[in-house]
């Protein structure tokens, strides 16, 4: 696929996974001693960032980072200083997710109609 | 600036309103626990960041400070009691001087302004929805 259409891709895991990570927070909220889970997007957001400036970067790069991948980024807070998980923090984080990933699922449903647009010559 | 900057901004609302209102009832609570003797009265107060302005908040991308609770000395309300086991040598029992007008309204106050966070994120987030329908011609 294309480098956009692989960019939404992987923002659209990205969103996936701070809605995961923000439930478990959300179901574990009231567990004594539970360090908040985080997920640390700086690979990701270093590739997006390069093909945002780079357009004949390597897709495959980009394919690399698998939700597989990114799910191996989440780990426990260590710091004591944010490792409790306040209930309207995760809520707020899963709304903001949720919106995330209903933006880019329209953008990635235009681009395809587009598509299809060229290929059929008409809507 | 980006939508989730924005939110990020309403987010950093909601834990301060939290904390003041967590401060608040804590205040309140201990107004009638003494003190050890010998120690200082001491209650909760919410503090933000230095820099934890709104444009900071929206321009920067980099993540800002958290707001904090913090103990503060406080003066001390002293009642001669010789019966009460808290009480020093000389009889006197100290608690935490509250003023209940100041924690009763910041406990109001910041209830309203977490109501009206909640309120602006969630017409930002069903603006930012909407805004996705631009020109989809229904």
């Amino acid at each position: 696929m294309d480098l956009t259409t692989e960019a939404i891709r992987l923002g659209m895991n990205m969103a996936q996974l701070r809605a995961e990570v923000a439930s478990a927070n959300i179901a574990n909220v009231d567990v004594a001693g539970y360090r908040a889970q985080r997920a640390d997007f700086g690979q990701a957001i270093g590739l997006l960032r390069e093909a945002a400036t780079d357009p004949a970067m390597a897709t495959d790069r980009l394919m690399e980072l698998t939700p597989t991948a990114l799910r191996d980024s989440v780990s426990a807070a260590d710091s004591s200083a944010d490792a409790s998980a306040s209930l309207d923090n995760q809520v707020a984080e899963l709304e903001s997710a949720g919106v995330d990933f209903q933006s880019l699922t329209t953008i990635l449903s235009r681009r395809f109609a587009l598509m299809q647009l060229a290929m059929a010559g008409r809507n | 600036m980006s939508v989730d900057s924005i939110l990020a901004a309403t987010r950093f609302g909601l834990e301060y309103e939290r904390l003041r209102l967590e401060a608040a009832s804590h205040n309140i609570a201990v107004a009638n626990t003494p003190t050890a003797p010998g120690r200082p009265a001491q209650l909760m107060r919410a503090v933000a960041p230095q820099a934890a302005t709104f444009d900071a908040a929206i321009g920067g991308l980099e993540r800002h400070g958290h707001p904090a609770l913090i103990a503060t000395d406080v003066a001390q309300r002293e009642v001669h009691d010789p019966s009460d086991p808290a009480a020093d040598k000389n009889g006197i029992v100290s608690y935490p001087r509250v003023d209940m007008v100041t924690e009763m309204s910041t406990l109001v106050e910041a209830g309203r302004a977490y109501e009206a966070n909640v309120r602006a994120f969630n017409t930002l987030r069903s603006m930012t929805l909407h805004s996705l329908d631009i020109g989809s011609g229904s």
